[in-house]
């Protein structure tokens, strides 16, 4: 836990910490190191998350999901969760914009 | 995509509506649990629909109650809904499994042979031997191994030259090929007899090969020997020959019978019945319910009709039909002449029928005796033919001491 904790302090700070130098070294997977989202689209159509948390917020407007190191929030219109898995989202519609917010 | 939409039919899914507060909660624990949820979409304020598989609809209890979300399903898809609708139409299932039964039966089993080139051994001959063999109708396809039942044949039938098994589907093809002509074909090495077919008056001997036992005009019996395949001679000691060649006899055939003045005619009535019987798979269906004659007096013929369905794809089927004609029997007398004349004719038609088409026919003679209420009426019809017979000789004894003396 105190190990967490100064990673996030870390995290916080704009100094690269242990892990992203190590990702940059090794070059492949950084998302395994990192423990971050994934995020793939085709055009504004479909979206792909891997590695998200949960799912904060649905509506048709607007996803928000919890995911590392920030939240993600996708909006547009007629959006639907095509698919809901474990480690994946797919979701189609008409996607405006993707946003990652700080808050918590 | 279309494999995985053919195994999505196959599982079977459900669509749902979830409604509560807490539909992201309950998105997310389903996720937790690896629920799969598809086409997740937004009804409004706090409704969504998905597509879950049944499986996973069985897990959602415990998530709904826990979200307090209320779940209802709103449509079933996928096989499994349509198997359990069939369970209560059992014939309706039956009939299906019925008609995947049969299908498969008639796929994979023998329904039909087709024998082919076949000129002196019958199809019916033919046909026994195949089922010896294990090719017949109803036979599983798999179990034909077209190579051995080729061997086989080949050895069970002496006049087949060359036998084809072609199985098409569930359709035997049966190509013959039998031996030009046995006798030339027979083996010459193999010693043996000629002997008298018949009783007969020796006339001409043709003997191409053997000893002569027998001279022109000596009478011979049935079984003599003509011919003697061991010739024996004081130069050269005992041999062996396949004897053959053409003995010409007189020979006489005969037969008599007894005809009464007062017969009994049929005089028929003009009413008839018919019944039929059908026969499947070899065996017999009557189409009637009572069974004997149905008229005092009658004929019976019997016919019998094979059809084949679809060109011989199916197993035949037969209709037997037995025809009954109602007579009277009528008492009525005629002349010792015209009995005569009619047994004349019976006897000689019948003897005709035994004596071989070789033959030459020399001399037909009747005589009859006449009692009081009957006419014997005797035909002999004299002949002129061969009466050779090869016969085989059997003692081996003889065989072994031709084989030492030809080694010493």
């Amino acid at each position: 836990m105190i190990y967490m904790k100064k990673e996030k302090q870390k995290a916080a700070s704009p100094k690269a910490t242990v892990r992203e130098r190590l990702a940059d070294t090794l070059e492949t997977a950084k998302e395994v190191i990192l423990d971050f989202a994934r995020i793939e689209m085709l055009g504004n159509r479909e979206l792909t998350v891997e590695n998200y948390k949960s799912i904060v917020e649905y509506t048709e407007k607007e996803i928000i999901l919890l995911a590392n190191p920030n939240r993600i929030r996708i909006s547009g219109c007629d959006l639907e969760i095509k698919s809901i898995a474990r480690e994946m989202l797919y979701i189609t519609g008409k996607i405006s914009s993707v946003e990652f917010r700080q808050e918590v | 995509m279309s494999v995985a939409k053919i195994i999505g039919y196959i599982r079977g899914s459900v669509t749902i509506r979830a409604e509560g507060m807490f539909l992201e909660r309950f998105l997310n624990i389903c996720m937790h649990r690896g629920i799969l949820l598809r086409d997740v979409r937004h009804r409004g304020e706090n409704c969504i629909d998905a597509r879950i598989s049944i499986q996973g609809f069985r897990e959602l209890r415990p998530i709904a109650r826990k979200t307090r979300t209320r779940v209802r399903l709103c449509r079933r898809y996928g096989l499994p809904f349509l198997l359990h609708r069939f369970r209560k139409r059992r014939f309706a299932l039956s009939g299906v499994l019925l008609f995947v039964a049969v299908l498969w039966y008639l796929s994979t089993h023998i329904m039909g042979i087709d024998i082919t080139g076949c000129e002196r051994l019958s199809a019916a001959e033919i046909e026994q031997g195949l089922k010896a063999v294990g090719v017949y109708r109803g036979a599983a396809v798999r179990k034909i191994e077209p190579k051995s039942v080729q061997n086989k044949m080949m050895t069970a039938f002496d006049d087949i030259s060359w036998i084809g098994v072609n199985i098409k589907g569930s359709k035997a093809y049966i190509e013959v090929r039998e031996r030009l002509d046995t006798k030339r074909v027979e083996n010459t090495d193999v010693p043996c007899n000629l002997v008298a077919r018949r009783d007969g008056m020796i006339r001409l001997l043709e003997v191409k090969a053997g000893q002569t036992t027998v001279k022109v005009n000596d009478m011979v019996e049935k079984g003599d020997l003509l011919v003697s395949g061991v010739i024996d001679s004081t130069k050269e000691g005992i041999r062996y020959a396949h004897s053959f060649g053409e003995v010409y006899a007189d020979t006489e055939y005969q037969k008599s019978g007894t005809y009464p003045l007062e017969y009994v005619e049929k005089i028929y009535t003009g009413k008839g019945k018919s019944r039929f019987t059908v026969s499947l798979f070899g065996k017999e269906l009557p189409l009637y319910l009572k069974s004997g004659s149905p008229f005092e007096y009658s004929d019976k013929t019997e016919t019998r009709t094979e059809y084949s369905l679809l060109g011989n794809k199916l197993p035949p089927f037969a209709i037997g039909k037995v025809n009954y004609r109602e007579y009277t029997p009528e008492k009525r007398k005629r002349t010792a002449e015209q009995t005569v004349n009619l047994a004349k004719k019976q006897l000689e038609e019948g003897l005709r029928k035994e004596i071989s088409p070789s033959a030459e026919i020399r001399n037909v003679q009747s005589t009859f005796t006449q009692t009081e209420k009957a006419v014997t009426v005797t035909v002999k019809i004299q002949c002129y033919e061969d009466i050779a017979e090869q016969s085989a000789i059997d003692k081996i004894e003889n065989m072994n001491y031709n084989e030492d003396s030809e080694n010493t």
